[in-house]
């Protein structure tokens, strides 16, 4: 993975000398859409490209009106040949030396060096045969960035397809395929493989041509730098049977032609006993572990809930994802002889490791306080070996009685949505924003947090306090608990968004139209939100204390100091017996002015957060942390 | 027949009493309009709640409407339900609320001390 230049920045410096490039545009009929893509193609920077138009065979009159574009070379197909014959006879009538780019007619380029860009993207390493490119719907919706296949299904599938655009995959990584609605092949792969597949007439070339390169030894890669709006199915509207029986014939020869190969990326199978589809922590972890596991590590993840009846939280879990890879994931069989030989890891409270199904069981989990209860403890210690992400924890779980092998497996953040060019909506006054994120409860103190700021600051100062907060306990009254507090209405300034549910993709927005992150809390397993609010590269306050000063130093974060310990008092019953800590309010007060009054060093802060998680803290990071001791305990190749 | 001529630089008593017959023409009609909105305003009274009401009332004030999602407690209902939302609109809909916005307003407004810009910009907890 990749992170480079985003649309909004400079386009660095090309290669001195690039290959000519050829932009192949496929036509059959709706001139409209030609016309449309024609001007604004031509109205980008196209130094270095020649034109040429593939008409395949159009009755509208396609060909005689190219006549108003003279820069535009025309080769007239005597009839339809398809997607992939007609850009085929495209690449053949190119000059030998020059690299093509394939599009459809149903684009239309808005940024002015999308094609620089891809070059410079294609030719930034020698072992780079294909790139695509960032599109958008003309909605504001994400349509593609990149593409995968299952074995499972054989259905190509569009990442981050129809997501609000926020700014998510914006830089440059590898993929699995790209649509060849918009695709830059390089000279030396088409010399290496070819055109475009034959057995196919349309659908699944693309991701077939991706595949034939890697064979060969070329990477295709996604240039999130480089942005097109896509007017999907444009170029073939209103031939919608014809469409699905194209695409189930197609599928069936992609199918017969790699699902060995593409079954053969798998070296090691894995059952996650997790859960997915609740607002939980756990439950969203859980989904970026199965996906870097299995997409990315050569890991064959089937996924099964473990609570449900018989475990301490009853209900039952909704089939749907609403996750196309994780459902496919969830519907997989047990591998043949897991129970025997297997391996099985339960990643969720420590009350339900006695579930694990496989011969080798891992429990993985993780508490806010400095231990670990006495029941959570015998069941660990009938497992093979237990993943906690911290030190803390380690040390929480072994001062509790722990005598099975324990290792440290960190929690990550997905910074192609948490990254400091995520799209931000600032607040207009132009005030200053601390934003808190959090469950009101006694582990979050909430009232330390609120006292403390409307103390430090006066209404008439450019500063407001934005909690983002949720509460699913119907015995208590926010109002009340705020009223309580008496806080004062000449003091700083306070907003609140009440039990609101963003789509996750879109937080990343939330996080960047805010100025610091507040992080007060009296204990925590990981943090997901601190993380993924540094990862937008805000700076930060955090309690000095538990899980995740793994992540949090003086580098990267202002650390809150804490008065000392005391009783976990809380309703949460994991919690009794053991120790949280309490922050020292004095000290929260001092670094709120502060970072108020050095916005260019907390920003500085904030940035140097952002650079960090990305080189470290990602959820390949963490993945990886898992295969390795998957390829401890499980040596044996999956083959 | 002689012209009633009054004094020089006078307009005629004729002219005078067609004007008094016109302004008082305008007065009943006026009179009117108002009575029909009085029952207007309390028809609304009585039908609207007080969040609409506010409204209606902030932007007759040429204030920006309060956002949809209430952000201060005084607005809120208690509820423990977590309800799926729009992120970009939230944002919008609250950081509008603490600015006036007088080009959206259909009236004109107040001036920028007026108490109630006041206390639109100035929200304390």
């Amino acid at each position: 993975m990749t992170s480079n230049p985003t649309p909004g920045e400079p386009l660095p410096d090309l290669p001195p000398v690039l290959p000519p490039v050829t932009l192949i545009l496929l036509t059959w009929n709706r001139w409209e859409l030609t016309r449309r893509c024609l001007e604004t193609l031509l109205a980008s920077d196209l130094t270095g490209a020649q034109l040429l138009v593939v008409d395949n065979g159009s009755s509208d009159g396609t060909a005689a009106r190219l006549a108003e574009f003279p820069a535009a070379q025309l080769l007239a197909l005597p009839a339809n040949l398809g997607f992939v014959r007609g850009n085929n006879a495209g690449i053949a009538a190119a000059p030998a030396g020059n690299d093509i780019v394939l599009l459809n007619n149903d684009l239309e380029f808005v940024q002015r060096d999308w094609l620089q860009r891809l070059r410079a993207a294609a030719h930034s390493a020698p072992d780079i045969g294909v790139v695509g490119c960032r599109q958008v719907l003309s909605d504001g919706r994400l349509l593609h960035a990149g593409t995968y296949v299952l074995p499972d299904t054989m259905w190509g599938q569009q990442i981050g397809a129809l997501e609000h655009d926020i700014g998510q995959f914006t830089g440059r990584r590898a993929v699995e395929g790209i649509t060849f609605a918009v695709a830059y092949l390089k000279r030396a792969v088409i010399t290496a493989v070819g055109g475009l597949s034959e057995d196919f007439e349309s659908y699944f070339e693309d991701t077939d041509y991706c595949l034939r390169a890697r064979r060969v030894g070329f990477r295709t890669l996604y240039a999130g730098d480089s942005q097109v709006v896509h007017d999907e199915h444009g170029s073939t509207a209103g031939n919608d049977a014809g469409r699905t029986s194209l695409f189930e014939r197609s599928r069936a020869v992609f199918r017969g032609k790699w699902q060995h190969e593409l079954d053969g990326h798998y070296r090691r199978d894995l059952v996650w006993q997790s859960i997915l589809n609740f607002p939980t922590g756990y439950a969203r972890s859980s989904r970026s572990y199965l996906h870097e596991l299995d997409h990315h590590l050569g890991v064959r993840c089937v996924y099964r809930y473990v609570y449900g009846k018989g475990s301490p939280f009853k209900v039952e879990e909704p089939e749907n994802t609403g996750d196309y890879y994780l459902n496919v994931v969830r519907g997989r069989e047990l591998p043949r002889g897991h129970a025997s030989s297997g391996l099985s890891v339960v990643y969720g409270q420590g009350d339900v490791f006695r579930r694990a199904t496989g011969k080798v069981r891992v429990g993985f989990t993780m508490l806010e306080v400095d231990g670990f209860p006495r029941d959570w403890v015998a069941q660990a210690n009938e497992m093979d070996e237990i993943w906690v992400p911290s030190e803390f924890n380690r040390q929480g779980f072994l001062a509790s009685g722990l005598e099975r092998p324990i290792h440290l497996i960190p929690l990550g953040v997905d910074t192609e949505y948490f990254h400091p060019g995520a799209r931000r909506l600032p607040n207009p006054t132009g005030e200053f924003v601390f934003l808190a994120n959090f469950e009101w409860g006694e582990r979050k103190d909430p009232w330390l947090l609120l006292r403390a700021f409307n103390d430090t600051f006066t209404a008439n100062e450019p500063v407001r306090l934005l909690c983002k907060i949720s509460n699913r306990d119907p015995l208590l009254k926010l109002k009340t608990e705020i009223r309580n507090l008496g806080l004062d209405p000449f003091g700083g300034k306070i907003s609140y968004l009440l039990n609101l549910d963003f789509p996750h993709a879109e937080l990343p927005m939330l996080y960047r139209s805010a100025d610091c992150f507040l992080a007060v809390s009296r204990g925590e397993g990981w943090d997901m939100p601190l993380m993924e609010a540094m990862a937008c590269g805000l700076p930060t306050i955090a309690t000095d204390w538990s899980s995740h000063t793994e992540f949090v130093n003086d580098a990267n974060s202002y650390r809150l100091q804490i008065a000392g310990t005391v009783p976990a008092v809380a309703k949460c019953p994991y919690y009794a017996g053991f120790r949280w800590a309490q922050a020292d309010e004095g000290h929260l007060r001092t670094l709120l002015r502060h970072v108020f009054e050095h916005q260019d060093e907390a920003r500085a802060k904030g940035d140097f957060a952002a650079r960090e998680m990305a080189a470290k803290w990602t959820w390949r990071h963490a993945a990886e942390k898992i295969a390795a001791r998957l390829a401890v305990l499980a040596p044996r190749d999956r083959s | 027949m002689t012209a009633d001529l009054g004094n020089p630089g006078e307009p005629p008593a004729e002219a005078l009493r067609a004007r008094i017959a016109r302004l008082e023409g305008r007065i009943a009609t006026l009179e009117s309009a108002l009575d029909r909105r009085s029952q207007e305003l309390l028809l609304l009274q009585s039908v609207l709640c007080r969040a609409d009401l506010l409204q209606l009332a902030r932007i007759a004030d040429g204030l920006s409407p309060l956002p949809r999602i209430a952000h201060q407690p005084e607005y809120w209902t208690e509820t423990t339900v977590i309800s799926p939302a729009n992120l970009e609109a939230t944002l919008e809909d609250l950081w509008r609320s603490l600015t006036p916005s007088p080009a959206r307003s259909p009236v004109a407004p107040r001036t920028a001390t007026s108490p109630e810009t006041a206390a639109a910009t100035g929200s304390g907890a």
